[in-house]
C-alpha cells in the first residue's frame, strides 16, 4: 500500500494533566458540557476533578454515569436524551474505554439524531460533532485517540463496532497519575490489552511505517513496565510509562486496525460481561501462533521488541520466543490463561466464531481466516 | 483492488476525512439563504399586489432572486381566460420567440397539458424532438429543461408559470413545494390585481359621475372641514389648493353657530336651507353619513344654484298673472268695443249736424276723442296681455314706452307725480319682443311710482329717457327710469333682483318684478343696472343690444 493516512486527536500528556480538561474544552468553544463518567471513576474521585476544572473555567455542565463495562445502546440513549435536556453543546468522556464510547456514541446521536444502530460500520456518520474532550483514566482502551466506538446492541446481544473519523476526539487528556488507583487485577488485564493493540497493529494488513513506530514503542514499554506497575500502585514511573504505552498503542491500532484476537475477544465480550483485556490476554499467543506464518518478519521484530535476543535465530524461531514471552508475561502478572476458567461455554463457540469472522477487526488480520479456523483457535484457548 | 483491501482503505480512512464544523456551517448558510431568498420572494409577491406593481416588474424581480438559487434563464407567465392561453409577460424580454399577447394552441401545446392536468411539470427539452410547439421556442432560446407550474386561485386553473434553464436543473423535493407555493402565492395576487382592477374601475366610474354631477356635492367632517368635493362645487367655490384647510362655514359666508352640520349631528337627520351664496340662491341639503357602528362620522353636502329656476318660475307667476289680467281684460275690452263704436260712431254724425265753431261742437269732438282714446287704451291692453306670442321682431323701445305709458300715466299723475318723458326718436332698433320689452318699462315705472308714494313732501318726478350709446366698440339702446322716491337700502341693492324679494307689505309686492324684467333683459342679450341712494332716489337703465 503506498498511500497512508494517520490521524490522532491533540493530545495532553502528563501529571496533572487531567485539571486541563475545563480550559481545553472552553478552548474549543464549550459553554455547557455534558460529562461522562461511570460509577468506577466516580469513586476514584476523577470526576470530582474534572468538575473543579470545569467551574474554574466557568462552565456550565451536567453529569452522566449510568454505564456498564460494556456500554449499552440504551445507556447511550438516555445519556443523549441528558445532553438533549440541557442543552449541551460538548461532551467530556472520563474514563477507560467504556466512559469515553458512550461518549462518543452520544456525541454522534446529538447532531446526527436517530438511534445508535444506523451509524454501525464504516463512515456511516454525516454530521459534524459537538466537540469532544476526553481524559483516559485506563491505560489501555486507546479510545481516547481511536476512530472507533464499541457500543452493546442489547437486542441482538453483540457489540457494534462504530468507525469514523468524526469519531476522532478533538483533545485527549491522559494523565498517568489517574491510573494510581487502579487495582492489580485491573492493571494487569488492561496493561494485556495494550500489548495486544501493539501485537495486532504492528502485524495488521494496514500497518504502515508510522503506526508501526507506535506499536514498537508502545510493545516495548509494556514488556518493561507492565510488571512493576502490577505490583505496585506507588510505582510512578512504570504508570507514567504504561500510560505512554497505552496512549502509544492506541494511536497505532487506530490507525493500523486490530486483529483476530479483538474480532474473537468482541465476540466473547457480547456474550460475556468479562474485562477486555482478560478475555484478549487469553487468546493473543494462540492468534500470534495461528498468524505467525503471515508474517515471520514480523513477529521476530515482535521478539526483539519484548527485549529478546533473537541473535542466530530464524524469524519464525524468533517469532515463537515472542510468543511464549506473551505467555510468560500473563503468568506472571496473574491474569486468566484459559477461556474456561473464566466462564466462557464451550458450546458458545460455533456461534461466537461466525460473529468474530464478521467483525470489522478480521479485516486487517494478517493471515485469512475460516469459521472452523477460529473455532480451532478458541478450542486451543478453552 | 480487492475487495479485502477496499475494506481496509475504508477502516483506515484513506478516502474520508472529519466532518469540519464549517463546511457543514456553511452547507447550512447556503441552505438558509435559499430558503430566506425563497421567502422573500414569497413575501414580495404578497407586497407587490398591495402597492400596485405591475406584473412585469414583478415577474422581473422574481427572477433576479430565483437566479440567486437556482441556474433559471427565462421566465413567462401565460394566463387562462374564456378557455384562451395567451402569453401575457416574458422575462428577460428578449428572450421573446413568441409575441405577447400570443394564443398558445391546444393542440400539441406541453403549457396546455399543464393547464389541463393541473400538475406542475418538469419537461427536459430533448434534441430534434417537435412533440410541442414549445419545443422549438426553447431550442430556440437555449433553454435545456423547464418547470411548468400550474396557477391555481380558488380552485380554478388562471395560468401557467414556465421557469427555463438552460441547465438539466435537479430540482428536490422541496425545490418543487417551494416553486407550488411560489405559484399559488402568484395565482392569489394575479387574481387579488384583477379584483382590484374591478373594483378601481367601478370606483373609477362612480367618482366621475360623482365630479360630474353639475350640483355641487361636497364631503365634510363633522367640524365642516372639505373633504372631497365635486368639479361643480370646486368651480362655484374656487376650491383649490389645500381644500382641507377649508370650511364650510367659509364657503358658506355663514358664522359658526348657523352651521347646519351641527343640527346634522345633533339631529342624525338631514338638514334642508337656503342660502344666498355669492348673490345666487342656492338650495342646501346635508345628509349625514353613518359608519358601522350607526354613528355619524362625515357629512354629504348637496348644493343646487336654483336662481335661475326661480327667475323662471317668477316669469311663469308673473306671466300667469299677466295671462289672467288678459284674458279679463280681452272679455271687458270685447264688451266695450260695441257700445264705444256705437258711442263714436253716434259722435261723428252728430259732429257733422253741428256747425264746427259751437259749443256743443266742442263738446261732441271731446267724447269723440275719450272714445277715441279709450279704444287705443282697450286695443293697448289687448296686444299686451297677449303674453304667448313671444315673437322676435325689429322692434323701437319708445313704442315699447309709449304704449306702456298709455296703459299707466294716468294712474301715475293721478299721484300727483310728473312724468318726463325724453325719448330719442332716431333710437336704434332691437330685435326682440315688444311686449316682454314692454313688461319690463312697465315694471320699471311700477316700482319708481311705488318708491315716490313712500315720499313726503317736494316735487315726485320719473324721468323716463331713451337713447344710443356705444360701449365696447358696439351698440346699445338704453331706457333709463329715474326716480327721485325713497332710494334703495345698499345691503339691499345686490338683493332686489333676486326671485321673491321685496320691501313692500305683502298683498302689494311679490318680489317678482325686476327679477322678471331682468330676465327678459337676459334673453335679450342686455343687462339692467340700478343706482341708487337711501332717501335721494333710483335710477334703473335697461341696456339692450342695438340690432346690426
Ligand atoms: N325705483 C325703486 N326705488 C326704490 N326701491 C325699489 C325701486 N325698484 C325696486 N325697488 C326695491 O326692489 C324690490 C324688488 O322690486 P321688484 O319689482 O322685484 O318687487 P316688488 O316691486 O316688491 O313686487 P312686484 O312683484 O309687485 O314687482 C322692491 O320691493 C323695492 O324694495
Ligand atoms: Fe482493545
Ligand atoms: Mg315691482
Amino acid at each position: 500500500m503506498n498511500i497512508h493516512k494517520f490521524m490522532m486527536p491533540e493530545i495532553i500528556f502528563g501529571n496533572g494533566s487531567i485539571q486541563q480538561v475545563g480550559e481545553s474544552c472552553l478552548r474549543l468553544g464549550a459553554t455547557n458540557v455534558l460529562i461522562v463518567s461511570d460509577p468506577g471513576v466516580i469513586a476514584a474521585g476523577w470526576l470530582d476533578v474534572v468538575i473543579q476544572s470545569c467551574k474554574q473555567a466557568g462552565l456550565k455542565y451536567t453529569t452522566f454515569s449510568d454505564i456498564t463495562i460494556n456500554p449499552k445502546d440504551e445507556e447511550v440513549e438516555k445519556g443523549c436524551r441528558v445532553y438533549m435536556e440541557h442543552e449541551c453543546d460538548s461532551i467530556i468522556g472520563v474514563g477507560g474505554g467504556s466512559s469515553i464510547d458512550v461518549a462518543k456514541a452520544i456525541a454522534i446521536l446529538a447532531t446526527n439524531g436517530g438511534q445508535i444502530q444506523s451509524y454501525e460500520g464504516v463512515d456511516k456518520i454525516h454530521h459534524p460533532l459537538p466537540p469532544q474532550v476526553m481524559v483516559a483514566t485506563t491505560a489501555g482502551s486507546g479510545s481516547e485517540v481511536s476512530q472507533f466506538s464499541v457500543i452493546v446492541d442489547t437486542k441482538k446481544q453483540k457489540k457494534m463496532t462504530i468507525i469514523s473519523r468524526s469519531l476522532i476526539p478533538d483533545i485527549a487528556i491522559i494523565d498517568p497519575e489517574t491510573l494510581v488507583t487502579k487495582s492489580a487485577e485491573l492493571t494487569g488485564a488492561t496493561g494485556m490489552d495494550v500489548l495486544t493493540h501493539g501485537i495486532e497493529a504492528y502485524v495488521s494488513l494496514a500497518a504502515t511505517p508510522l503506526t508501526d513506530v507506535q506499536a514498537k514503542n508502545a510493545i516495548s514499554l509494556v514488556a518493561e513496565y507492565l510488571r512493576p506497575s502490577v505490583a505496585s500502585k506507588m510505582n510512578r514511573e512504570a504508570k507514567t510509562n504504561m500510560a505512554m504505552a497505552s496512549l502509544q498503542s492506541g494511536l497505532a491500532f487506530s490507525n493500523a486496525i486490530l486483529g483476530a484476537v479483538h474480532a474473537m475477544s468482541h465476540a466473547v465480550g457480547g456474550k460475556y460481561n468479562l474485562l477486555h483485556g482478560d478475555v484478549n490476554s487469553i487468546l493473543l499467543p494462540h492468534v500470534m501462533e495461528y498468524n505467525l506464518l503471515a508474517n515471520p518478519k514480523k513477529f521476530a521484530d515482535i521478539a526483539l521488541f519484548l527485549g529478546m535476543d533473537i541473535r542466530g535465530m530464524s524469524h519464525m524461531e524468533a517469532g515463537r520466543r515472542a510468543i511464549e514471552y506473551v505467555k510468560q508475561l500473563t503468568a506472571d502478572i496473574g491474569a486468566p490463561q484459559r477461556l474456561s476458567s473464566i466462564g466462557v461455554e464451550e458450546e458458545e463457540m460455533k456461534k461466537m466464531s461466525l460473529m468474530a469472522l464478521h467483525d470489522a477487526c478480521m479485516i486487517t488480520n494478517p493471515r485469512d481466516v475460516t469459521a472452523e479456523d477460529i473455532e480451532e483457535i478458541f478450542r486451543r484457548a478453552w | 483492488m480487492n475487495e479485502r483491501q477496499q475494506m481496509i482503505n475504508l477502516l483506515t480512512g484513506v478516502q474520508s476525512s472529519k466532518k469540519s464544523y464549517y463546511t457543514e456551517l456553511k452547507k447550512m448558510v447556503a441552505e438558509l439563504k435559499k430558503k430566506n431568498m425563497q421567502l422573500e420572494i414569497i413575501n414580495d409577491i404578497t407586497k407587490s399586489f398591495n402597492i400596485d406593481m405591475s406584473m412585469d416588474d414583478m415577474l422581473k424581480n422574481t427572477f433576479d432572486k430565483l437566479r440567486e438559487i437556482f441556474p433559471i434563464k427565462r421566465i413567462s407567465l401565460s394566463l387562462y381566460e374564456n378557455d384562451k392561453l395567451t402569453l401575457t409577460n416574458v422575462y428577460p424580454f428578449h428572450s421573446l420567440y413568441f409575441p405577447i399577447g400570443f394564443t398558445l394552441p391546444k393542440e400539441r401545446s406541453i403549457y396546455w397539458k399543464v393547464i389541463q392536468s393541473l400538475q406542475k411539470l418538469f419537461y427536459q427539452v430533448q434534441e430534434k424532438e417537435e412533440s410541442y410547439v414549445e419545443s422549438a421556442v426553447y431550442r430556440e432560446l437555449g433553454i435545456n429543461s423547464v418547470l411548468l407550474v400550474p396557477l391555481i386561485s380558488k380552485g380554478q386553473v388562471i395560468g401557467v408559470l414556465s421557469i427555463g434553464s438552460s441547465e438539466i436543473v435537479r430540482y428536490d423535493e422541496a425545490d418543487l413545494s417551494f416553486f407550488q407555493q411560489f405559484g399559488d402565492q402568484l395565482a392569489v395576487c394575479i387574481e387579488n390585481a384583477r379584483l382590484y382592477r374591478e373594483v378601481l374601475v367601478s370606483k373609477k366610474e362612480w367618482e366621475e359621475t360623482f365630479r360630474a354631477v353639475s350640483e355641487m356635492i361636497l364631503v365634510v367632517d363633522l367640524e365642516g372641514r372639505i373633504l372631497r368635493y365635486n368639479d361643480a362645487a370646486k368651480e362655484f367655490f374656487q376650491i383649490g389648493g389645500s381644500p382641507h384647510t377649508r370650511n364650510i362655514c367659509e364657503l358658506l359666508a355663514i358664522e359658526q353657530n348657523e352651521n347646519p352640520i351641527m343640527e346634522n349631528v345633533a339631529t342624525q337627520k338631514p338638514v334642508y336651507r337656503r342660502f344666498h351664496i355669492q348673490q345666487r340662491i342656492c338650495d342646501f341639503h346635508s345628509y349625514p353619513v353613518f359608519n358601522e357602528n350607526q354613528s355619524i362620522y362625515a357629512v354629504i353636502i348637496y348644493i343646487n344654484d336654483i336662481t335661475e329656476k326661480l327667475q323662471i318660475e317668477a316669469q311663469l307667476v308673473q306671466s300667469g298673472k299677466l295671462a289672467a289680467i288678459g284674458e279679463m281684460a280681452a272679455g271687458i275690452a270685447h264688451e266695450l268695443n260695441n257700445p264705444l263704436t256705437a258711442i263714436l260712431g253716434n259722435a261723428q254724425l252728430l259732429l257733422r249736424s253741428f256747425p264746427k265753431e259751437g259749443r256743443s261742437s266742442t263738446l261732441l269732438s271731446d267724447i269723440y276723442s275719450c272714445g277715441k282714446r279709450c279704444k287705443a287704451i282697450i286695443q293697448n291692453l289687448l296686444t299686451f296681455a297677449r303674453q304667448d306670442e313671444y315673437r322676435f321682431a325689429d322692434c323701437s323701445i319708445n313704442d315699447a314706452v309709449e304704449q306702456v305709458l298709455g296703459l299707466i300715466r294716468d294712474q301715475i299723475q293721478k299721484q300727483n307725480i310728473v312724468i318726463q318723458v325724453n325719448l330719442d326718436h332716431s333710437v336704434e332698433w332691437v330685435e326682440g319682443n315688444l311686449q316682454q320689452i314692454g313688461q319690463i318699462v312697465l315694471n320699471l315705472l311700477i316700482n319708481a311710482k311705488d318708491a315716490l308714494e313712500e315720499r313726503e313732501g317736494a316735487e315726485k318726478v320719473i324721468a323716463i329717457e331713451t337713447k344710443t350709446i356705444v360701449e365696447h366698440g358696439s351698440k346699445w339702446v338704453t331706457l333709463s327710469v329715474k326716480d327721485n322716491g325713497i332710494g334703495i337700502d345698499k345691503q339691499h341693492l345686490q338683493e332686489i333682483f333676486n326671485p321673491f324679494f321685496t320691501t313692500k307689505r305683502p298683498g302689494k309686492g311679490t318680489g317678482l318684478g325686476l327679477s322678471v324684467s331682468l330676465g327678459i333683459a337676459q334673453a335679450h342679450g342686455g343687462t339692467i343696472e340700478a343706482i341708487s341712494e337711501r332717501g335721494k332716489g333710483s335710477e334703473f337703465i335697461l341696456k339692450l343690444p342695438a340690432k346690426r
